[in-house]
């Protein structure tokens, strides 16, 4: 009787959610799934045509999309751990008390009121290879001015570089959110049994920012996954395609060539390789019961 | 009972009953007048000018109303794809980008105008550029609605800096007319050859410290197709094949490969032209003061103007051993397929583009170069256009009759001009013209396949 | 001796992080503050004049508010924002404590749909989205930008997260004591969970600030634009009005730290640390 009470009440808790996400996300995802299995005619004035997979076949034949591919772990291999890590670190750098913590508080939070496409023109402004300020720095320090967004080598990390200024500000809030629930009296104890600052970090803290943690990697990787808007805006997939990741190569071929089947078969392969991270990452740390 | 149908009731019931039923009908009659929806630009004065036209035309068709759905430059593409794949029957016209008339026909945004506008009409009205254009395989897609052109922008304090002599051009204080404009345009043009020899002049360290202040020479849409159209083409070789769907033997063949490598050694032999400036960036450097030599559209001019730069404008270069080519082609206006309301909406497309009334006031309100032969011929004798700048006006008229090229009209446009940028992007950075081309033209072909 | 030394030291680092994170809003602040002609003239050398205006002009706030419109567009996007979040945190962490604490059949099905979701960008459901709102009659209304906005699976899952956290014992103990499911959820794991909601109020918030496809889509009234919409207009076909872009985007960028300022003391912990002792 408690049983099915209970799961009644859920199904009530949930009724809202799952009818909103069903209307406004599943039912559009379907069609997003039924539309890469179609392409446009143009004998017949863009009817659409169901062709099974031979958007999928056409597709795997094109070396630009292997190379998106390519393009995108590489990406993502780098950036994920990287903000994360970055994120804990300003989180504990935040969770600090003494004099002026406040103060910078606040300028951690900046970031997150730029929105991502200024964030993109100032920064690539920034490390113009012309006469930018990231160059004149680096001429202080007698290193040759280097070419940044243009070239095919560093293009890929500059954009890590200007996703992370964002990323890691961001992420920050939820990890610090996470820290508050780690009760001081536990660290204090630890701190008066001898533990040092590292050992306490990774043997007591650690452990219990274990979901959060959880949350913000799946969600990050999530995130950076789909990310585009800085290839778009700042290299358009080059130099030579070293920035063109397979949700930018779906954006431009959805909306700059209008060729929507093709750009559905992208992303259901990009949904693929997504999911494959998340549940990695969900049994990673299901090992360790969260 | 027969009391009240009696004919002295019945009378003046029926007179009232009639009137109320003329009343109500010439209400609703005019609730009943078509509401049109025009989907375009936002950008600048470009939604007040369109405004006026509306204006006259609503007057004359009291029955026709055009509201106007407005987005910026870029996200009007994006809108026009999702409101057209989701079928959106609320749209009537469609402002189309010249070079996407064949792209929009074949995948079914527009409605064919051949029922509204005769071969003759069309052939008479508008540039033999303007309306081919506006044409895909015998359909008449789209009206034009302007047309644009390309000017060489000439810093004259710069010039006079280097002690370097100016091409011949139209300068500030100084009268003229159309057959002086034509025969610099002839005879004085200067070649891209000449350009670079200035330009590595031009080009200076002012201020010793190992970085270039003052740039030779710069294109106002760097890597575009628009402007760079211009290169292969003045070599003689179009970009893809006359049918549009081939781009090898053509974006790759020797003509465009020369042009390439000169556009690569502007930015990485002869460095006059400085790397990582966008089509956005562009411009300011030059109403800035720190490029001598750019070319650019017609709508620089206001701009240059109230920068207070000191400039010329000369007829755009050409390939010594080729001929003057200009790039056109501007705004084009359709009717949606699925519009419900389509001799409406080519009614006010006619008003716009080809009747007298329509035209003449879109030009006089937003200024840019008109596509029509009566309004050119009109500029040709007119004497508001002899003095700097609006002199400017006939050179654009110049070159649209004599050396201007439309793009490719090819449904694949989209692809083609993408994959061009990023090519040239590449040429730009250093990647090896040949290499980079081949490889562009393979890939275009690939997105041209689907069309055959 | 060393105290001060490694004081002064963390204190350098803060504000060489500080700094970092603060450069570009301060250069589109003080270019904002410019004519429009003198915003790239100090940038390539780049100097410390770029940074500091000399000719101060609020021209452009003054186009941007008063000619264009942008504070219609900040009100806008302030209601959406706002409205979605009330929306957002009831459904969400609704669904966020179902997904925690409530045991039933299909749950794990259930959540994994729903982290499936987010997974899928919105530019590839963009259009059957827009059918379906058409087809609901709210294109071009309030409705069209809040409604899709408010359940959000990543929503979701952060509160799962957060509620997973609070002990089990916690629950039993109040459910021997005969209390119903949702009075737990109101008088135990919402009090506990202040730093959670601000940050999921913080996530819809920002989402809804931020998103600018839709928007773009779904509505066509200028009464109706948002933030970002507005600020895509500043660049326009022929010529970016740098200086109006850069106001626009300052006080699209200040908002919502000033709204983020006063919620920091949710997160600072208090003397009764997680409070479930």
């Amino acid at each position: 009787m408690k049983r099915r009470s209970e799961a009644l009440v859920a199904y009530w808790m949930l009724a809202p959610a799952l009818l909103a996400l069903g209307i406004f996300r599943i039912y559009p995802i379907a069609v997003t799934c039924w539309g890469s299995l179609c392409t446009e005619s143009f004998a017949h004035a863009g009817k659409l045509l169901f062709v099974g997979l031979a958007n999928y076949l056409d597709l795997f034949k094109d070396p630009i999309f292997w190379k998106s591919v390519w393009v995108t772990i590489k990406l993502n291999i780098v950036i994920n751990p990287l903000q994360v890590c970055l994120a804990l670190l300003l989180a504990v750098m935040a969770n600090q008390r003494f004099r002026g913590i406040g103060f910078y508080r606040l300028l951690f939070f900046v970031p997150i009121g730029v929105s991502l496409p200024i964030a993109c023109i100032v920064w690539r402004i920034m490390l113009d290879p012309n006469n930018g300020l990231i160059d004149s720095i680096l001429a202080l320090g007698r290193i040759p001015a280097q070419p940044f967004l243009i070239n095919q080598d560093q293009a890929l990390w500059c954009i890590v570089a200007i996703a992370t200024w964002k990323g890691a500000s961001f992420w920050m809030i939820f990890l610090w959110a996470g820290l508050q629930d780690v009760p001081r009296e536990v660290q204090e104890a630890a701190q008066i049994d001898g533990a040092s600052q590292t050992q306490r970090f990774f043997r007591i803290t650690l452990p219990l920012i274990k979901r959060p943690l959880l949350f913000v990697l799946v969600t990050d990787t999530a995130v950076n996954f789909l990310l585009f808007v800085p290839m778009f805006l700042l290299t358009r997939g080059g130099p030579a395609y070293s920035t063109n990741v397979l949700m930018y190569e779906a954006y431009k071929s959805g909306f700059t060539y209008g060729e929507m089947g093709r750009a559905l078969t992208i992303v259901m392969v990009l949904l693929a390789l997504v999911m494959i991270a998340v549940v990695a990452q969900f049994s990673l740390f299901q090992r360790e019961k969260v | 009972m027969k009391i009240l149908f009696s004919p002295f009731r019945l009378l003046p019931v029926s007179l009232c009953l009639s009137t109320a039923a003329l009343f109500l009908s010439t209400v609703l009659a005019a609730r009943a007048a078509t509401t049109l929806h025009w989907l375009t630009l936002s950008d600048g004065a470009w939604p007040a000018s369109v405004k006026k036209v509306i204006a006259a035309f609503e007057a004359e068709n009291p029955d026709i109303k055009v509201e106007l759905d407005l987005y910026p430059f870029r996200q009007l593409f994006e809108t026009i794809e999702v409101r057209m794949k989701a079928e959106d029957s609320d749209v009537d016209l469609i402002s189309v980008d010249v070079p996407l008339v064949a792209s929009y026909t074949v995948r079914g945004y527009l409605a064919p105008l051949n029922e509204y506008f005769t071969n003759e009409e069309i052939e008479k009205t508008w540039v033999k550029p303007s309306w081919q254009a506006g044409m895909y395989k015998e359909n008449f897609m789209a009206a034009p609605q302007n047309s644009s052109s390309q000017f060489f922008y000439i810093n004259r304090k710069l010039f006079q800096q280097a002690n370097v002599t100016p091409p011949k051009a139209l300068d500030p204080g100084k009268e003229t007319n159309y057959d002086q404009i034509a025969s610099i345009a002839k005879d004085d043009r200067w070649t891209w050859e000449q350009v670079v020899d200035a330009a590595k002049k031009l080009t200076k360290d002012t201020k010793g410290d190992g970085k270039i202040d003052v740039w030779g020479f710069e294109f106002d849409q760097v890597s575009r197709l628009y402007q760079l159209q211009c290169l292969g083409e003045s070599l003689g070789r179009s970009l893809v094949s006359p049918d549009g769907l081939k781009a090898e033997g053509y974006l790759n063949s020797d003509q465009w490969i020369k042009a390439a490598q000169w556009y690569a050694d502007l930015f990485n032999k002869w460095k006059v032209s400085p790397k990582n400036v966008s089509p956005a960036e562009s411009p300011d450097l030059f109403a800035s003061g720190k490029v001598a030599m750019f070319v650019g559209g017609e709508w620089n001019v206001p701009r240059f103007q109230e920068a207070g730069v000191d400039f010329a404008i000369a007829p755009f270069p050409y390939f010594k051993e080729g001929r003057p080519v200009t790039g056109t082609g501007s705004w084009h206006v359709g009717v949606a397929k699925g519009s419900s309301h389509k001799a409406e909406a080519a009614k006010f497309a006619k008003f716009l583009t080809e009747q007298e009334e329509g035209s003449k006031i879109w030009f006089e309100a937003q200024g840019q170069l008109p596509a029509t032969q009566e309004l050119l011929t009109a500029i040709e004798n007119s004497e508001k256009y002899r003095s700097f700048p609006k002199d400017a006006y006939l050179l654009g008229v110049y070159e649209a009759r004599n050396s201007a090229v439309f793009r490719p009209v090819t449904p694949g446009y989209l692809q083609l001009e993408d994959i061009f940028f990023s090519t040239f992007e590449d040429i730009r950075n250093g990647v090896d013209p040949k290499q980079a081309l081949d490889g562009a033209a393979e890939r275009v072909d690939r997105f041209l396949a689907q069309f055959k | 001796m060393k105290t001060w030394l490694t004081a002064t030291l963390i204190h350098i680092l803060y504000c060489a992080i500080g700094f970092l994170f603060l450069l570009p809003l301060w250069w589109a602040l003080a270019s904002s503050l410019r004519p429009l002609n003198d915003i790239f003239r100090d940038t390539s050398p780049f100097t410390w004049r770029a940074l500091v205006p000399d000719k101060l002009t609020f021209d452009a706030y003054r186009s941007i508010l008063f000619e264009k419109g942008f504070g219609r567009a900040v009100f806008n996007s302030l209601f959406v924002a706002f409205a979605t979040v009330l929306g957002g945190l009831a459904v969400n962490s609704l669904a966020g404590f179902a997904f925690a604490i409530l045991r039933f059949p299909g749950r794990n099905a259930l959540f994994g749909v729903t982290v499936l979701t987010f997974l899928v960008p919105f530019e590839a459901i963009s259009i059957p989205l827009y059918a379906v709102v058409r087809s609901l009659g709210w294109l071009d209304t309030y409705l069209a930008l809040i409604v899709p906005g408010v359940a959000n699976g990543i929503v979701i899952f952060l509160f799962r997260q957060f509620f997973a956290q609070v002990p089990r014992e916690l629950v039993d103990a109040a459910r021997i004591d005969g209390a119903s499911w949702l009075t737990i959820f109101f008088r135990i794991y919402l009090p506990l969970s202040k730093p959670v909601i601000v940050s999921a109020a913080l996530l819809i918030f920002l989402f809804q600030w931020e998103s600018f496809l839709w928007p773009l889509i779904a509505t066509r009234s200028e009464g109706l634009k948002v933030i970002q919409v507005a600020l895509a207009g500043f660049e326009q076909r022929y010529q970016t009005l740098w200086n109006e872009l850069f106001a626009a985007a300052s006080l699209a960028a200040l908002i919502p730290l000033l709204i983020l300022l006063p919620l920091q003391r949710f997160y600072v912990q208090g003397v009764t640390a997680g409070g479930f002792k």
